[in-house]
């Protein structure tokens, strides 16, 4: 199961498991995002491939602007996937 | 009109649909050095051909026509495959569309040499020797696409590269060039046809490529993920490379099993960085060589001296489905 929704406080919070299936709803909810965001991952337990590719076309996007997203409560299992395929520096993850 | 004019309208839409190409390409492969490499040994190709089939037509005995329907196309399409086999065999090129890419410039590069003979000795009218030459160069550069299509697809299913991959690669680039060199009866027909069969040709491979790339990506990325995890968890021992590993033990001192886990923990590694550059090229980011990535291909090359010629073979099995590492290290290596 996947959920991706904006909070109250305008954050994007992604649950569950982000598969391949998942990647057209990620990459639309992402594409309304204008502005620096922070993305809320404390409850992702997986991210395929092409989420990954979505999280990264909607960062490249935003620096063009001069924004970007920022990910927040990551866990060890996903912050080690970043920094395996050289995601770290792209992304400002905290 | 003079020949350097005639020349150019021959070739330059064909090296205008080979740029296309390369800006098509949303991965961005294939490096501008290695398409003039490819380029020029086409047009290496093409001098060759031009000095084998002269002394072979003598040799052979055959009239100029017969010779150029039946084995010209046999001479000319080894020669233009050295090259694009060489890249299949060292793994520098991983997927369909960079092996087209790679093809057709061979092809280009041994058309515009043949232009150039051709256009000076040509008896027919200005407009006709352009489109005949024009059609024979998207012929050339389409034949050495394909046989570097069928040969990348083969190499794969095979593993390694034989006469099981050299021949059908062969035969498929014979046969297009010897269909092509039989039909040729009108030059404003063939054109057309070129002209509306090549784009729908290259879509295919593009779509194929990308299905191909993707699936590679999505796939390769998680069950990379698993294994590391599989190791660094030191749940190893109860899965088949654990027991796979204890069993050489048998055969090679502790130190060597403990460096061959290490080969295979840095692969994986150096397999997933790969797949990350590759998605970063995809988001249009600029990936320059990171030092840590060389540091780790050094050390890797490293660990495989000193595990040894005998012991690689023993890894063998483990590593035997990891047919993308090779072109994944010279990925990580030169951008």
């Amino acid at each position: 199961m996947f959920e991706i929704r904006r909070s109250e406080n305008g954050d994007i919070v992604m649950r569950g498991g982000l598969q391949t299936a998942h990647a057209p709803e990620v990459r639309k909810l992402l594409a309304s995002v204008t502005e620096s965001c922070r993305v809320d991952l404390a409850e992702l337990e997986y991210i395929s491939s092409l989420g990954l590719g979505a999280l990264l076309e909607a960062q490249k996007r935003l620096q063009k602007s001069g924004h970007g997203l920022t990910l927040i409560n990551v866990s060890n299992h996903v912050r080690d996937l970043f920094q395996l395929v050289g995601f770290a520096s792209i992304f400002d993850i905290r | 009109m003079s020949l350097s004019v005639r020349i150019v309208t021959t070739v330059l839409p064909v090296v205008a649909f080979l740029v296309s190409l390369l800006v098509l390409d949303s991965f961005k492969l294939v490096r501008p050095v290695r398409l003039l490499i490819a380029g020029l040994a086409g047009a290496a190709a093409a001098f060759a051909s031009l000095f084998l089939n002269a002394h072979l037509q003598t040799a052979l005995g055959w009239d100029l026509a017969a010779y150029a329907r039946f084995a010209a196309p046999a001479v000319e399409e080894v020669l233009k495959a050295l090259f694009v086999v060489h890249l299949v065999r060292t793994r520098r090129v991983a997927f369909p569309v960079d092996a087209a890419i790679l093809g057709f410039a061979t092809g280009t590069g041994f058309a515009i040499v043949e232009s150039m003979y051709f256009l000076n000795v040509c008896p027919l009218s200005p407009l006709e020797c352009i489109l005949r030459s024009f059609g024979t160069a998207v012929m050339h550069g389409t034949a050495t696409a394909v046989v570097g299509i069928v040969a990348l697809t083969l190499s794969e299913r095979f593993v390694s590269i034989g006469s099981r991959v050299l021949v059908p690669a062969l035969a498929v680039g014979y046969a297009a060039h010897a269909l092509f060199n039989l039909l040729i009866v009108s030059p404003v027909l063939t054109v057309l046809g070129l002209v509306i069969v090549l784009p729908v040709l290259f879509l295919l491979v593009f779509r194929q490529s990308d299905r191909v790339l993707h699936n590679w990506l999505r796939t390769g990325l998680d069950s990379d993920f698993e294994t590391l995890e599989m190791i660094d968890s030191g749940e190893v021992s109860n899965s088949h490379i654990g027991k796979y590993l204890a069993a050489l033990k048998e055969s090679f001192p502790p130190e060597v099993v403990g460096n061959m886990l290490c080969i295979l923990r840095l692969r994986v590694e150096l397999s997933m960085r790969a797949k990350g550059v590759l998605l970063l090229k995809e988001a249009g980011y600029t990936v320059p060589v990171d030092p840590e990535d060389t540091a780790k291909l050094e050390e890797l090359q490293s660990l495989e001296r000193n595990v040894g010629r005998a012991g690689m073979l023993a890894m063998a099995p483990l590593l035997r489905w990891r047919t993308r590492d090779a072109w994944e290290h010279h990925l990580l290596r030169k951008r």
